[in-house]
């Protein structure tokens, strides 16, 4: 279960063997980035693509079109770069059919059941507030959320649309992870104890929540805020963004509740679960 | 019967990898370490024939535990379980260190017996 990519499905199906895989990455070193291949192409300089990278950790666009955008390029280019990378990129499945781990027939019966087995995860949009940098991520970040709720455990929700919030109100167990790298901010998961106890039964496969230490039903809730966020990580990548995240912690939010901190931009969604419990995704996004 | 070590600083996770060895009938779990630094101590002490292992911990990482490992040219087993493992850089990077398997968080009973049966 979960997000993954290709060439993991095809070990873990016992197709192919770790060296193969290896010897397939290395083959695929070969293949170049939109931005090399714009310079190999003569269409920018080395300077151009640097700088445009740089900005891309704020922007969260394609780097043809941050390159279209200060001039560098023209749509032209972008497409002509984009055609001669269809033409010359050696996906993992063609290495290893390449290098001779597999066979044509094999990679298309394989591919064809991996599209199916990833068909849950592939993500719909989510609509965020205007002016959320990285928004695709978190946008993408949200939605693996509410399918892994009803994936991983079990729960059948009906999400509310993001909001921007000042306030982040206490609740049983708040989980955060931290996302750093391509995009900044930290990933909270707020639910009241009933919802607690629900995860908890879930991922441990209990019949009840009841007699379980503390420490490991609020646990729980940071381990399945670990896996969601994790699979947010793998999804980043496949978006060009690489992003690292930190073990969850638990926070402890004051009656009062909170802010967001100081550079932040704190996105809401409530979720509302089918038997009436309710949890809270609160992604505080650094500006 | 074959001994596993579990390396994970989830709670949770160590609970659901207890069950499965627990439940398999041909593996033993000899102890749960919270993270890298744990993992070396019990490694020492407990010599086990596989190791589960989480990448994503506090104090020392699943990689650098890894590393560590490798450098001790022991033949322990390395199963890799991570919510972060099938991130291609962090994947690649596992196979390199000589992770036997890396299976994706929430990893499902049948995949962590079949992993920790065919290393």
């Amino acid at each position: 279960m979960g997000v993954k990519f290709f060439g993991q499905y095809l070990q873990e199906c016992g197709i192919i063997s770790r060296d193969s895989y290896i010897k397939a990455k290395e083959f695929q070193k070969q293949n170049l980035r939109f931005g090399e291949l714009a310079v190999a192409m003569g269409f920018v300089t080395e300077k151009q693509v640097t700088e445009a990278l740089n900005r891309q950790r704020c922007d969260d666009a394609p780097i043809g079109e941050l390159l279209v955008a200060c001039g560098a390029l023209t749509a032209d280019h972008v497409r002509a770069v984009k055609l001669r990378q269809d033409e010359t990129t050696i996906q993992i499945g063609e290495a290893l059919v390449l290098i001779g781990a597999m066979t044509v027939v094999q990679l298309q019966k394989c591919l064809a059941e991996f599209t199916h087995e990833q068909a849950p995860y592939r993500t719909d949009h989510v609509e965020l507030p205007e002016n959320v940098p990285n928004g695709r991520i978190w946008s993408m970040a949200a939605d693996l959320t509410f399918k892994m709720v009803t994936r991983v455990l079990g729960l059948t929700c009906c999400p509310e649309p993001g909001f921007v919030t000042e306030l982040i109100l206490p609740n049983d167990t708040v989980a955060m992870v931290r996302f750093s790298g391509g995009a900044n901010a930290r990933y909270l998961l707020s639910v009241p104890r009933t919802v607690r106890d629900r995860i908890a039964t879930s991922l441990l496969q209990l019949d009840t929540a009841e007699g379980e230490p503390l420490e490991v039903l609020q646990d729980s809730v940071g381990e399945f805020v670990n896996i969601v966020c994790g699979n947010v990580t793998v999804k980043a990548s496949q978006l060009g963004k690489d992003v690292q995240i930190s073990p969850p912690v638990l926070l402890e939010i004051p009656e009062q509740g909170m802010g967001p901190q100081a550079g932040e931009k704190a996105v809401s969604f409530p979720i509302h679960l089918e038997d009436g419990g309710d949890m809270e995704l609160i992604i505080c996004v650094c500006e | 019967m074959q001994t596993v070590l579990i390396v994970d600083d989830s709670l949770t996770a160590i609970r659901q990898l207890e069950t499965i060895v627990k439940g398999s009938g041909d593996f033993v779990c000899v102890g749960a370490a919270r993270n890298g630094v744990e993992a070396i101590r019990l490694y020492h002490e407990k010599h086990p024939d596989v190791v589960c292992m989480d990448l994503n911990m506090p104090e020392m990482d699943g990689l650098a535990t890894l590393r560590y490992l490798r450098s001790l040219a022991c033949d322990v087993r390395v199963v890799v379980i991570s919510s972060v493992g099938c991130r291609d850089g962090w994947y690649l990077q596992a196979v390199e260190l000589g992770a036997a398997r890396v299976l994706s968080k929430p990893a499902d009973a049948g995949m962590v017996l079949k992993a920790l049966r065919n290393v």
